[in-house]
């Protein structure tokens, strides 16, 4: 297996761990990429009961029966697992979440189903993550149908979001008008009536309340949470990291200094201050941790508001609605996103 | 004699004028006065109903209710809860 020259071995996550228990972190939220196809996954996991670090693991729930034997043996320190499952059988559940060989592969789909089972054989709470795309949008029936007999204590939708390797891939999206047929209010329902708390993620037409209200950032990044990257690089959020070039922020190296120094480093403070800067006009400008990574992404600007801002451009009284809105339109056409919203 | 001590998932830390005490077990977040920092390091390994202050005594009681602290050889009971739901920065980031 190919793992990247630079990334954190086993005794470096150690010392990465220790540092944090030190600077008093409450918690980790170990995910990925894939965290189990780490070669030291296994040494990972014992450094974490070794520093009684609680923690949080996202995983595509592929992992061998040593790792799910260890997760048992840390469930004290198991705060929640999340699992990916994107469909209720192997192609739609493989359409976006290929093998290495970039094929759709049953026997993937199998293990995943059956560390399930094992997991709710031994009581270990788990919640599922489903990606709606394309190749499953049409299938949620019989998903809810799959997720009613797994039993996760909640059930997380979302849609695919638009950065990284998607926008490479734009054919994967599920369009509005497909995401809009579903019966999402049943879905949750359903689950509610079977004990299984359902949400949706970014998904303001499956719920009627999120609708109504009024949209500004709220953003722990930074401010309560970071991202430490698999090659020690420490950002306020996977976003930041991918999206903000280094002329705007250089991100510093777990390697190179303690979490508290970054913490408290140019480079974060550099991040608040930008994320404080509210846009021009805007009348919840004091409230709004506006997100930096999505104008740049978009706009190559940290100064403009971002997409869903600028929707609701009229209610937050931005300056220059009309520039706004016909420039968003513009990046639509670009990056072929003219669904990403509705700004008319 | 009864003897309290911490919870076994509970992690606290001084923050700007305050404690901030997490259960990270449940991820719950409780913000305690300042002046209780000493006094949650003693539940650390312990402490005798006899030992604790009478100020003390009257937090003792809160700390027992929101599960911070145990009564010594008891387990915390299990809850079946979407901790998931508690993670903002895994919500959508609009309010």
């Amino acid at each position: 297996m190919y793992v990247p020259p630079n990334e954190l071995n086993g005794k470096e996550w150690d010392l990465v761990f220790q540092d944090l228990v030190k600077n008093n972190v409450f918690y980790v939220n170990i995910s990925g990429g894939e965290p189990t196809v780490h070669p030291d996954f296994i040494e990972i996991l014992d450094s974490l009961k070794k520093h009684k670090l609680h923690f949080i693991m996202t995983t595509n729930g592929l992992f061998s029966e040593k790792v799910l034997k260890k997760i048992k043996e840390l469930e004290e320190l198991l705060i929640g697992l999340k699992i990916s499952l994107d469909g209720p059988d192997y192609i739609s559940n493989g359409y976006i979440r290929r093998d290495v060989k970039k094929e759709i592969n049953e026997g993937e789909f199998n293990r995943t189903l059956n560390n399930l089972k094992r997991l709710k054989e031994e009581n270990i709470p788990f919640t599922i993550a489903t990606c709606i795309h394309k190749g499953n949008i049409n299938r949620m029936d019989e998903m809810l149908a799959l997720i009613l007999e797994l039993k996760p204590i909640s059930w997380y939708l979302s849609t695919i979001s638009t950065s990284g390797r998607s926008f490479d891939n734009l054919d994967i999206f599920a369009s509005d008008s497909e995401l809009e047929k579903n019966k999402w209010e049943n879905i949750k329902k359903v689950c509610e009536e079977n004990d299984i708390f359902v949400n949706y993620i970014d998904m303001p037409f499956a719920s009627a309340k999120k609708k109504k209200s009024k949209y500004y950032y709220q953003c722990p990044a930074a401010r309560s949470f970071c991202e430490i990257n698999s090659d020690g690089l420490v950002s306020p959020c996977p976003l930041a990291r991918v999206n903000i070039p280094s002329e705007y922020l250089k991100f510093e190296n777990i390697r190179e200094k303690s979490i508290k120094e970054i913490w408290n480093g140019d480079v974060f403070k550099k991040f608040l201050s930008l994320s404080k800067q509210g846009c021009d006009g805007c009348n919840v400008k004091d409230k709004c941790d506006r997100c930096i990574p999505q104008s740049i992404l978009w706009f190559e600007d940290h100064k403009l508001p971002p997409p869903h801002c600028i929707q609701n451009a009229k209610n937050l009284e931005l300056n220059n609605q009309e520039y706004l809105k016909s420039l968003l339109k513009e990046k639509m056409r670009e990056y072929e996103r003219k669904n990403y919203i509705n700004i008319e | 004699m009864k003897k309290y001590i911490l919870n076994k998932h509970i992690r606290f830390r001084k923050e700007d004028g305050y404690i901030l005490v997490c259960n990270c077990k449940r991820l719950l977040d409780y913000e305690l006065p300042i002046e209780y920092f000493d006094f949650l390091e003693s539940l650390k390994v312990g402490v005798n109903m006899k030992d604790i202050s009478k100020g003390n005594l009257i937090v003792l009681k809160d700390f027992e209710i929101l599960d911070i602290v145990v009564k010594e050889g008891k387990n915390v009971k299990k809850q079946r809860e979407d901790i998931f739901k508690k993670l903002s920065y895994d919500d959508s980031e609009f309010v």
